[in-house]
């Protein structure tokens, strides 16, 4: 199965052997049922026959079977499942499972016996640890303490967007999108859909009474327009075309299928990949910078060239794209579920072609967002606003799961050529490196800018040359997903240092720490923590004496490191107020709460900041009345950001109230707000956060991963995991570990078995749903799980000391790809393969790519 | 039968010809109900945000996916929401263990989790981590929430017993263990444990 359970397995088998009663080994009759190959295909009948009165656990017998197995099993290609070439050799694989299973333990050569253990059945019990450091004396910022709506959303009274009670005649709406890669609309016609009874109108660009477009080049960092509703060329399979209005969300999913568009179709194979646009169309490929060497070492004793590819991710976030709109009395109010506030609100205005002031938009919070909710939330959102525009009714937008996963763009697919000369010991001479992004059919969503500092992750770079390419291809605008850009990055580089330690066989640790950046003291420092704490040595040698008796379980034990430059992409408004009746405070902020804790870690600073209970302070949902013109919740220094605009509200309070306080003889917080009430004194303080208040800083991280690897299936389970993070002195070290173990586990998706797969012909996306795309389960998670924030850490350019830390663990969970790897090279090593030759993975370490990639011998199919 | 009877939340519901035979639990919840803690995402049984506890009077408790069961197959069944849970010890846990960011698939933690202990009060710790593969997570990673409920297996070394909704009150009126079975309609009140608030 591609993940530990819940998913449906893509080969199944069941074995049944009638044994003779005196001669035990004596098949009487076989039956062997294998699913999951093709409709072909169900019964081993030859195999079954071959085995009739065969001493079955014997290699002559069991080798013959495999041949004659492998000579009637019909594979073919299934749309969204794996590979055939994978899918036969796990059938194969489960046959002589199966067999291992069967033979008496004596006869069976303890060397093969690993082959016979289910992981579903032996995983033990998880645990975990979490350890960091808290120090009471500054309570309660610094202090672990659960969110403040944690309760709420337990006892689900937290309400999100599409939990806004239904109001009268509210309509609901669905995508009408293309049914071909690329073209040209010739007509549209809607009326199939539309004599349905309860299906209320088909919307398409005509309707739209301003621009149509849901990036507006009014806000920073949006370089291009992107259609709501396709004019005339089609860009990608499944491109927005128009919108069915209905009665019921139901209806209005089913009605969107039924409008019928007919197209000039465009002969051409669409570019759906780096490597067809490379190939087919190189004007797709786009120069973004050159970064140039600035050295070159002399010593060049290998030169390694090579090309890696990763692929695109999908949020998989819980809430859908969802937004809520209501005719009012100005103009129209919305409840959106997007990280970007301004941008929102700019494309409402802009299609809609009304004021800003006329449209009231409230985030109440996003039900997972992960970047994929920054500009992507304005296409539904902009259409949903539209209908109520246009029909004077409340109406509901809920994309579904489908249709979320074809229409929207997804985490960039990258594509990287390298050549490093290199030294006996590992040491870069130089590097040349060039990162291609497949940014979808629009550079909309400049990622290129954001990879840049990230390439050299913790390394020294001087002798690195880079160059960032953009490349266009026929396929959704992708777009930001949980540390964009210098996932990729990062990933890459580490790729790089993986591939030296095996080319030259050094410990992959070493050859990393002959090329760290000597000025990144603390990634060292934690290198150092993480070796010592992780027994890294001693559990190295433990996996090599491991996999030195074990053939058809490999276990792998490997590192990733990682530096992430945190950027300074923010501003945002703070408005905090004061009630004079109690002097309960209550803040308003730009923030979009989607998770992280926004709310209270900036509660927790304020109430430090004011000295008084947490309790007295409440955060409010951000509207664009309350905090206009704010720039997205992103890369990860949000929430510092604004505690550090809603500390300069408390020091502007403070200062007004020292006047005050002078007065009198130590009031309480409540007697000094009532005096200052009464004397006239403002109570409300506002402050705006830019780039101007804060500078970029770094978040280093280290981790170490062990992994067991079934060679005949394909399946792992990560047994161990070491995070070393550093988070400077965290606001709030419980949901900083939080956002660390939930940053990973979201990585180990993308390294293991989250894989998109696309028709090939037409560009349509196969795996748009639960049954396909795959995230983990409870079961995926490490059996043993070890966090530590870094010890006694203090960040003096961050706010009260913190570091980012919601997104770069991410980009550790490429520990696990290696560890996978290194299991994989030790069966490659029983094969035959020597260890120093690399192979190419590309994209995650699935079943398929596991079990092909060990490539182990049906020859190697044995019993003693 | 002339019409599907089915409590939820301890109040009696029926319907018949006025909903859709395509009206599923889920639907019939949100919004026949307005009851909106029940969330949905994937519609086909694999995200798992909209699971709630069944039930059958005669026999033992389990979760659903209400996205899969249509109202009019819940004939005799005692259905439980997130709004109906009351105590609140379970959702506690959860939280102070901080397992849940977003919150978005909470709620149907807790009801998978409910429904577990309802269906086997003696649960193992390693069987609570097997019997939760219906609810998907991004955000956390999945360590906290099984820490939280691992709290609750027979084997755990400190035990938090869930208490029977039943015994939680006492109405009002009638001073008498609560099943708000002689309530009227209009009539309501908070099951809660007072230590919550």
């Amino acid at each position: 199965m591609p993940r530990a359970q819940n998913a449906h397995a893509q080969v199944n088998a069941a074995f049944l052997y009638e044994f003779d009663e005196h001669q035990k080994d004596v098949v009487l009759s076989a039956r062997i049922v294998i699913g999951g190959l093709s409709g072909k295909f169900v019964h081993a009948t030859e195999t079954e026959k071959f085995l009739h009165m065969k001493k079955i656990f014997t290699n002559e017998v069991l080798q013959q079977a495999l041949k004659i197995l492998e000579g009637e099993l019909i594979v073919e290609e299934i749309a969204g499942e794996m590979k055939p070439a994978y899918r036969k050799k796990c059938a194969l694989g489960l046959f002589y499972k199966g067999l291992l299973v069967l033979i008496p333990k004596q006869r069976l050569k303890p060397w093969y016996r690993s082959g016979a253990r289910d992981f579903r059945k032996t995983r033990p019990l998880s645990k975990g640890s979490e350890v960091y450091d808290t120090n009471p004396i500054i309570w309660p910022v610094n202090e672990p303490m659960p969110k403040v709506e944690a309760l709420v959303q337990c006892a689900g009274e937290a309400q999100y967007c599409n939990d806004l009670p239904t109001q009268p005649k509210e309509v609901f709406c669905a995508f009408v999108t293309s049914d071909v890669g690329t073209g040209e609309i010739e007509s549209i016609d809607a009326t199939p859909a539309l004599k349905i009874p309860g299906v209320l109108a088909f919307f398409s660009a005509k309707d739209i009474p301003g621009k149509n477009s849901f990036l507006s080049q009014r806000v920073p960092a949006q370089l291009f327009p992107e259609e709501v509703f396709v004019e005339k060329t089609i860009k990608y399979y499944d491109q927005p075309i128009g919108l069915i209005v209905a009665e019921t969300e139901k209806l209005a999913n089913r009605a969107a299928l039924l409008v019928k568009v007919n197209y000039k179709v465009d002969k051409k194979k669409p570019i759906l990949t780096i490597k067809d646009a490379r190939e087919r169309e190189p004007s797709r490929v786009s120069l973004f910078l050159i970064y140039p060497a600035r050295d070159r070492g002399l010593n060049v004793q290998r030169v390694l060239k090579g090309t890696d590819e990763i692929y695109a991710q999908c949020a998989y976030y819980m809430e859908s794209q969802t937004s809520v709109s209501r005719p009012s009395e100005d103009g129209i109010d919305v409840y959106a579920s997007t990280q970007f506030l301004d941008s929102y609100h700019i494309a409402l205005s802009e299609v809609l072609n009304i004021p800003q002031n006329r449209i009231n938009i409230t985030v109440p919070r996003c039900g997972g967002a992960y970047g994929m909710k920054i500009t992507r939330a304005n296409h539904s959102g902009a259409a949903c606003a539209l209908v109520t525009h246009l029909m004077d009714r409340p109406c509901r937008f809920v994309m579904s799961m489908q249709s979320d996963f074809r229409v929207t763009g997804k985490r960039l697919p990258c594509t990287r050529d390298f050549e490093v000369g290199v030294s006996s010991s590992g040491e870069i001479q130089y590097l040349e490196y060039h990162l291609y992004s497949d940014n979808g059919y629009v550079v909309s969503d400049p990622i290129s800018p954001l990879q840049l500092a990230p390439i050299r992750n913790c390394y020294d770079n001087r002798r690195w040359q880079y160059k960032i390419f953009n490349v266009i291809t026929d396929t959704a605008s992708n777009t930001y997903l949980r540390s964009p850009g210098s996932l990729e990055a990062i990933s890459m580089t580490e790729q790089i240092m993986e591939r030296i330690s095996y080319e030259i066989e050094r410990d992959p640790v070493q050859v990393r720490l002959n090329n760290i950046e000597p000025a990144y003291v603390e990634v060292q420092e934690m290198v150092q923590t993480l070796l010592r704490d992780g027994e890294y040595n001693k559990r190295k040698e433990e996996v090599d004496n491991y996999n030195k008796v074990n053939r058809w379980k490999k276990r792998g034990l490997r590192v990733a490191f990682m530096n992430w430059p945190v950027p300074i992409l923010l501003d945002y408004h703070v408005l905090l107020s004061v009630y004079h009746g109690d002097a309960t405070v209550v803040i308003h902020h730009g923030g979009i709460e989607m998770g992280q804790g926004i709310n209270t870690k900036v509660i927790q600073a304020v109430a430090y900041t004011l000295k008084i209970p947490i309790e007295k302070v409440k955060c409010k949902p951000p509207t664009t009345s309350t905090t206009p013109n704010v720039f997205t919740t992103g890369s990860s220094r949000t929430t510092q950001t604004v505690c550090f605009g809603a500390i300069k509200c408390c020091q502007i309070l403070l200062d007004r109230l020292s006047a005050v306080r002078d007065t009198l003889n130590e009031p309480t917080w409540e007697v000094l707000i009532e005096v200052a009430f009464n004397r006239g004194i403002n109570l409300q303080t506002s402050y705006r956060v830019t780039a101007n208040d804060q500078l970029p800083y770094r978040s280093g991280g280290v981790a170490l991963t062990e992994v067991e690897l079934d060679i005949l299936t394909g399946e792992h389970e990560i047994l161990r995991v070491d995070i070393i993070e550093d988070v400077g002195t965290s606001i709030n070290p419980e949901l900083d570990i939080g956002q660390i173990e939930g940053a990973f586990m979201m990585g180990v998706g993308y390294w293991t078995h989250e894989e998109l797969i696309y028709d090939e012909k037409t560009g349509e996306l196969l795996t748009d749903r639960s049954w396909y795309y795959k995230v983990p389960l409870t079961k995926d998670i490490p059996i043993d799980f070890r966090i530590q924030l870094r010890r006694n850490s203090y960040n003096p350019i961050g706010t009260l000391g913190a570091r980012a830390v919601a997104e770069p663990p991410t980009c550790l969970s490429i520990s696990v790809a290696f560890a996978l790897r290194e299991a994989i090279v030790s069966s490659r090593e029983n094969t035959g393969y020597p260890r120093n030759k690399w192979f190419r993975v590309d994209g995650p370490f699935t079943l398929a790519a596991n079990v092909l990639s060990a490539d182990a011998k049906l020859e190697e199919f044995l019993f003693y | 039968m002339d019409m599907i009877k089915f409590k939820i939340n301890g109040l009696h519901f029926s319907v018949g010809c006025e909903v859709s035979s395509d009206v599923t639990l889920l639907d019939y919840l949100r919004n026949y109900l307005q009851l909106r803690g029940t969330k949905y995402m994937c519609r086909e049984g694999g995200c798992g945000a909209c699971i709630v506890s069944v039930h059958q009077p005669a026999g033992t408790s389990y979760a659903v996916n209400s996205c899969l069961m249509l109202v009019t197959s819940c004939h005799g069944l005692e259905i439980t929401t997130i709004e109906g849970l009351g105590n609140r010890l379970l959702q506690k846990t959860l939280a102070d263990e901080n397992g849940t960011q977003c919150g978005y698939c909470t709620p149907a933690w807790v009801m998978s989790m409910y429904s577990l202990l309802q269906g086997n009060p003696n649960i193992s710790m390693l069987n609570v981590e097997k019997s939760l593969s219906s609810n998907i997570c991004r955000c956390t990673g999945y360590r906290p929430i099984l820490q939280a409920f691992k709290k609750f297996a027979s084997d755990a070394p400190r035990q938090i017993t869930l208490p029977d909704i039943e015994n939680l009150k006492l109405c009002n009126k009638t001073e008498e263990t609560c099943d708000k079975s002689n309530c009227e309609d209009s009539e309501w009140c908070f099951v809660d444990l007072p230590a919550d608030k």
